[in-house]
């Protein structure tokens, strides 16, 4: 997903065009990823509420997604199938028919689950007003993704700015208004049942022809590249300038959880511990997206801010340490 | 029928040693349901004697100077220990003259109170909430208790669990003896920290609560107690709300108790397995409907229905 951002505005900036068939194929392994990502959200919110039957059944859903990604790519996660101006590999037609019967496995387990706990009063009970995230405020502090939506706010990048085989397969965004952690919930499930419809989709659609366009010039420097990507938790943003000897010379990505981040105090007010960890957990937070570095010096609290130069020198001294 | 001297003393050696070496078995046995409910193999029957005898080799940590946080897990586990005498386990209470369901109720208490102040003395903020829960609980889950066992009582005409349970035998179930039954299956599911009452530890929430700060023998002790009471609880439980067949062998007996037993703990399995956990708020509005629900039982059992 990262690497799919990263890809695309490398394309924009040098003006590469990928071939339609390795458009479809990002596609369907971005809609795999998003689907073993739910799955493991569900899951984990499920453990945090104590309810350990979701946590071990959803997992065991997303278990058949993980074997075909391997299938595909040779890895169950990060796929590694991103190159700029394509995709690494095809998706062989003998896999199609196996592809095909997970998805509709998937389907019909994750359509359960729905119907399994859109019964269970003790579930509204944890997860039914509580968490309140207001339209305004989801608007007002520009959360993301799931978050968003289960607060009304029609957000997708997938239908904003279209990207990969987006404008072809189509997306329904799903909008929930309840506001609440539950609706977070059904948010994550209902698109879980979608990717699996634009994966088939795209899988029916898939033209034929090759998956990587051949670049024999090299990529010119000082081009701006910017690339947005629905992920699983919300929008990602990649912004790259090329650099000289085909390597950015600047790269900056935005993943979805700092923003939505700031979210939770408002969730939380007011609320008991009880429920604060399954408030910050219906975010699907991902923490080692927010870590920034900043250095500190001890004695005087000076905040320091390195330049290139000062970088580079520092590792050569560590490097030459050694 | 009373108990010869050489009898009782037998019988309470036998209930003592069912409840401390039988309770771990059967805390194996819900550990298995609860695995095939989540599709997994889980450990095998007996992973709970491993569990015990690894925490009892390992070195007793302690957070806190204080000696009620030392005997804290002790004390909690002699309680519960000494309730095995007083309770019909497949035959009725072997020191049946010694106590009744009052002492039977304060004994629980104590081992409630004692996981209490082994939170609070251990000086962890994650036990003081897990202590203030489990105080909110006991004082909502043991009125239930009380009031269902005492609605039995009325009907029995006796305190005692013999009376009670021979009571119940000869006798077919009525409208008060289903609605206590029902009130107290719940505050037994409350009083083995089971889901949807598993509120004092929620692992996710506050790490175990009162136990964060307990490691080794004392935690053994602890988690011990909780198999002991799991056994307790259920006998009680099948000896006074469902008793038949009742045998003139005593070994058939207590077979027959013990099927039952199991039986019980697959339900309050079951519960535990469909449920996420309840908030302490939800739990208390829950078991304040409760103890209404069991005072209906008790007043229908005052009018004699």
């Amino acid at each position: 997903m990262h690497s799919t951002a990263y890809c695309q505005a490398v394309e924009k900036a040098a003006n590469i065009e990928v071939p339609a068939r390795g458009r479809f194929i990002r596609t369907i392994l971005l809609e795999l990823e998003r689907i073993q990502s739910h799955m493991l959200w569900l899951g984990i919110a499920g453990h945090i509420i104590g309810f350990d039957t979701v946590l071990m059944q959803s997992w065991r859903i997303r278990e058949p997604v993980m074997w075909i990604c391997e299938k595909i790519t040779g890895n169950r996660k990060l796929l590694g199938m991103n190159l700029v101006g394509g995709v690494r590999r095809d998706i062989p037609k003998e896999i199609h028919p196996e592809l095909l019967q997970v998805m509709d496995r998937v389907d019909k387990e994750v359509r359960a689950i729905l119907d399994a706990v859109s019964t269970d009063t003790t579930l509204f009970m944890r997860c039914q007003n509580v968490g309140i995230l207001e339209n305004k405020d989801a608007i007002s502090y520009a959360l993301l993704g799931p978050t968003s939506r289960a607060s009304g706010v029609a957000l997708d990048i997938r239908v904003d700015h279209p990207y990969a085989a987006y404008p072809e397969v189509g997306c329904e965004v799903i909008v929930e208004t309840g506001e609440d952690i539950w609706s977070r919930v059904v948010v994550r499930i209902k698109e879980t049942i979608e990717s699996v419809r634009e994966i088939k989709d795209a899988l029916r659609m898939m033209p034929e022809g090759p998956v990587i366009v051949v670049i024999d010039e090299p990529i010119e420097p000082g081009r701006v590249g910017v690339s947005s990507v629905e992920a699983p938790r919300g929008e990602t943003h990649h912004f790259v300038i090329t650099g000289e000897d085909m390597r950015p010379y600047r790269w900056k990505a935005r993943a979805p959880t700092f923003q939505n981040l700031q979210g939770v105090p408002i969730m939380v007010a007011g609320e008991t511990v009880a429920d604060v960890p399954i408030a910050l957990g219906s975010l699907d937070p991902c923490f080692s997206c927010t870590e920034r570095l900043e250095t500190v010096d001890v004695k005087t609290g000076k905040i320091k801010i390195y330049t290139k130069q000062e970088l580079l020198q520092l590792s050569k001294q560590h490097f030459s340490k050694k | 029928m009373e108990y010869s001297l050489g009898q009782s003393i037998g019988l309470s050696v036998l209930n003592i040693l069912l409840v401390i070496l039988l309770a771990p078995l059967l805390e194996g046995l819900i550990r298995k349901l609860v695995a095939f409910v989540h599709s997994r193999i889980g450990p095998p029957i007996y992973q709970p004697y491993l569990d015990l005898l690894k925490l009892l080799g390992k070195e007793d940590i302690v957070s806190s100077k204080s000696l009620l946080f030392r005997y804290s897990a002790i004390l909690a586990f002699a309680a519960i220990i000494v309730t095995a005498v007083i309770v019909p386990i497949g035959a009725r209470p072997p020191l049946q003259g010694a106590g009744d369901i009052i002492v039977f109720i304060y004994l629980i208490t104590l081992s409630a109170v004692m996981v209490m102040i082994g939170g609070v003395t251990s000086e962890s903020p994650f036990a003081f909430i897990g202590s203030a829960r489990e105080m909110m609980m006991v004082l909502t889950v043991e009125p239930v208790i009380v009031i269902s066992l005492i609605a039995v009582a009325v009907k029995a005409g006796s305190m005692q669990f013999g009376a009670m349970m021979a009571y119940q035998a000869a006798t077919t179930p009525s409208l008060s003896m289903i609605i206590v039954a029902f009130t107290l299956f719940l505050a037994i599911v409350a009083q083995l920290a089971r889901l949807p009452f598993d509120i004092v530890e929620a692992d996710q929430e506050i790490m175990e609560g009162p136990f964060i700060e307990m490691s080794g023998p004392k935690l053994a002790l602890f988690k011990w107690m909780f198999y002991a009471k799991e056994l307790i609880f259920s006998a009680i439980f099948v000896a006074i709300f469902v008793p038949w067949p009742v045998t003139p062998y005593f070994l058939l007996n207590l077979l027959i108790t013990l099927i039952k037993v199991v039986v019980l703990l697959v339900i309050v399995g079951v519960v535990h397995v469909v449920n996420p956990r309840l908030r302490v708020d939800q739990a208390i509005k829950y078991f304040a409907v409760m103890i209404f629900v069991s005072l209906i039982g008790l007043a229908f059992a005052l009018v004699g229905s």
